[in-house]
């Protein structure tokens, strides 16, 4: 192979590897077995209630109100979505499903849900990543439900947001008008109007700890972590018990161990959004002073990908001044000239930034660029 | 779909492999519900790879692998010889990535998916290695969906010319005709980029 172009793609190729971890696979798998999953057995000693139940859905079901009976069509954009469509939210803007009884759906951006469920007298969706908005207005026989890994809400009237990270198995639930129940492995909890309740599934705080152990140790351990735990909204003391606690308490430093390897694995999964979310739980401005270079260019990484200007900058100038003689020093003059011109929309600190780097890196392999880009600088003014 | 029997020049398949799908395609056939797991793990790394490989580590790569996997499931049943099932595996694969492109394509051109959702998201590679990908695959996507399929199955996943022609349900000299006009094409539009431009002189030099 001696065309420039294949040999391209082969140094793609060895940089890119074969495909995601072992710990994204492992979901993968548990994602597709669940396609085929057998339905779980039932009881034989109640065989009588089989003919009796069917009875009396009989019975409902020709006694049934009128507005129930009505097919219940889902639509985005006035596009009517199939049972089962795979949504998600654009990376910059939310996804609206609007029900014909005024019931709305909201998947913030970057969100993606599946709606597994349309009918009449129930609607279910499956929140695989990010925020879901509902506003769901009363109808009577009508139930709603969001499933988020182990987790269920279940509403019937109501106005919730659930935020879900499968990454970190963190499920958040806050009602703003009505009530919901979230219902996981050991019970369920009712949480009303004003409140907010935060579940973690233990299993996956397990996965990423597992991940985590082949890892090199945490640079420092010291910055003391925000525990996942119920939080009541402003101006209300109830405090919902989460699962966490029900489940096996993990000590202090098991919470703080998997905390501060949560981020990192979020970002080396390649969801930068919540791998900075979780950085910024442990304290930005404690990761600058403590973390290896090639930590705060991920860090620095995640936040321009997600378009945090300030952070990604924070970062990259933390990296310089702990760092001054490592390459990536270089490399980070030239990424904030990038942020100052695409994030900040800042031409002359652009400049500036680029001038650095073709002073400090001449030779580079971003120089060319850094001249081409301030060619560009140059005609704009 | 017709079936074919595929078989990689790279990797052949051993009576092993071959007797995990006889086994994998008697579950089907029996409506096991092990099936899907059973799948996976069969070939798991295949449709990850080719996912992987086409599209690069974007964030909706297990969204994708997914969908692979329910339409494989559907069509499971339909797969009576256990050689074919690589090869069919493939053209699924292929499939749905193709129309992931699209669909893509038309929400840009819609102006509904921002530019940023192609990005590469290989954060354990250096700066350097991470925009050479970002690059790469930008140039990709503005290449049209069976040239870029072919271009990364054959250049960047190497799979033999046979390979690709099966996957992409095409003749030898389709896919080859596919492959010279994919890499002018690239040539082309990387020249516009300052950084794979560069790169690719210094890898002209060292030829």
């Amino acid at each position: 192979m001696t065309d420039p172009v294949q040999r391209l793609a082969r140094e793609v190729a060895r940089n890119l590897g074969d495909g995601p971890g072992a710990v994204r696979r492992e979901r993968q798998r548990a994602a597709v077995a669940r396609l085929t999953r057998a339905p779980r057995p039932r009881a034989h000693a109640g065989w009588w209630l089989v003919p009796l139940a069917a009875a009396v859905l009989l019975a409902m079901f020709l006694a049934r109100p009128a507005t129930v009976s009505a097919p219940l069509t889902v639509t985005v954009a006035q596009q009517a979505v199939m049972v089962g469509a795979w949504l998600a939210a654009p990376e910059r803007e939310a996804l609206v499903l609007d029900f014909p009884d005024d019931s709305r759906a909201e998947l913030a951006a970057r969100a993606g849900a599946r709606l597994t469920r349309a009918e009449p007298t129930r609607v279910e969706l499956a929140l695989e990543r990010g925020a879901l908005t509902l506003h769901v207005v009363a109808v009577p026989g009508r139930d709603w439900a969001v499933t988020a890994g182990p987790f269920t809400v279940a509403l019937t009237d109501a106005d919730v947001t659930a935020t879900w990270s499968s990454e970190t198995g963190v499920l958040s639930v806050e009602v703003h008008r009505g009530g919901v129940d979230v219902t996981d492995a050991t019970g369920t909890t009712q949480v009303r109007a004003g409140q907010r309740l935060e579940l973690r599934d233990p299993s996956a705080a397990s996965d990423v700890l597992a991940r985590r152990e082949s890892l090199p140790p945490a640079t420092d351990p010291s910055p003391a972590p925000t525990p996942v735990a119920a939080e009541p909204a402003a101006n209300h003391s109830v405090t919902p018990q989460p699962p966490i606690t029900r489940a096996a308490a993990p000590s202090r430093s098991t919470t703080r161990a998997a905390e501060s390897s949560t981020w990192l694995t979020l970002a080396e999964a390649g969801d930068c959004t919540a791998a900075l979310a979780g950085a910024a739980r442990l304290g930005l401005s404690q990761l600058h002073r403590t973390l290896a270079a090639g930590d705060l260019d991920l860090l620095a990484h995640c936040a321009r990908v997600t378009g945090d200007a300030a952070r990604a900058r924070e970062a990259l100038l933390a990296l310089r001044r702990r760092f001054p003689t490592d390459s990536r020093a270089r490399t980070a003059a030239f990424l904030l000239g990038r942020i100052a011109l695409d994030l900040d929309h800042d031409p002359p600190r652009a400049a500036d930034w680029f001038n650095r780097y073709l002073s400090e890196a001449p030779d580079g392999a971003l120089a060319a660029d850094a001249r081409r880009r301030l060619d560009e600088l140059d005609t704009r003014r | 779909m017709p079936l074919r029997v595929v078989r990689s020049d790279q990797e052949p398949e051993g009576p092993g492999a071959a007797d995990a799908a006889a086994s994998l395609l008697e579950l089907a056939h029996a409506g096991d519900p092990r099936t899907g797991a059973a799948l996976f793990d069969l070939v798991g790394a295949q449709v990850n790879r080719l996912v992987w490989r086409v599209l690069g580590a974007d964030e909706d790569h297990d969204d994708l692998v997914q969908q692979v996997f329910v339409a494989l499931l559907a069509g499971l049943k339909r797969v009576r010889d256990p050689e074919a099932l690589r090869g069919w595996v493939a053209a699924v694969a292929v499939n749905t990535v193709r129309s992931e492109i699209r669909r893509r394509r038309v929400r840009r051109l819609f102006g509904l998916q921002a530019a940023a959702a192609e990005q590469v998201h290989t954060p354990t590679a250096s700066h350097e290695a991470r925009e050479l990908l970002e690059r790469t695959y930008g140039v990709l996507s503005r290449l049209p969906a069976d040239e870029r399929i072919a271009f990364a199955l054959r250049f960047i996943d190497e799979q033999p010319l046979g390979d690709v022609a099966a996957a992409c349900d095409c003749s030898l000299a389709t896919v080859k005709r596919r492959l010279s006009a994919a890499q002018a094409r690239f040539r082309r539009l990387a020249e516009r980029d300052p950084m794979l431009a560069e790169h690719l002189r210094e890898l002209e030099v060292k030829r």
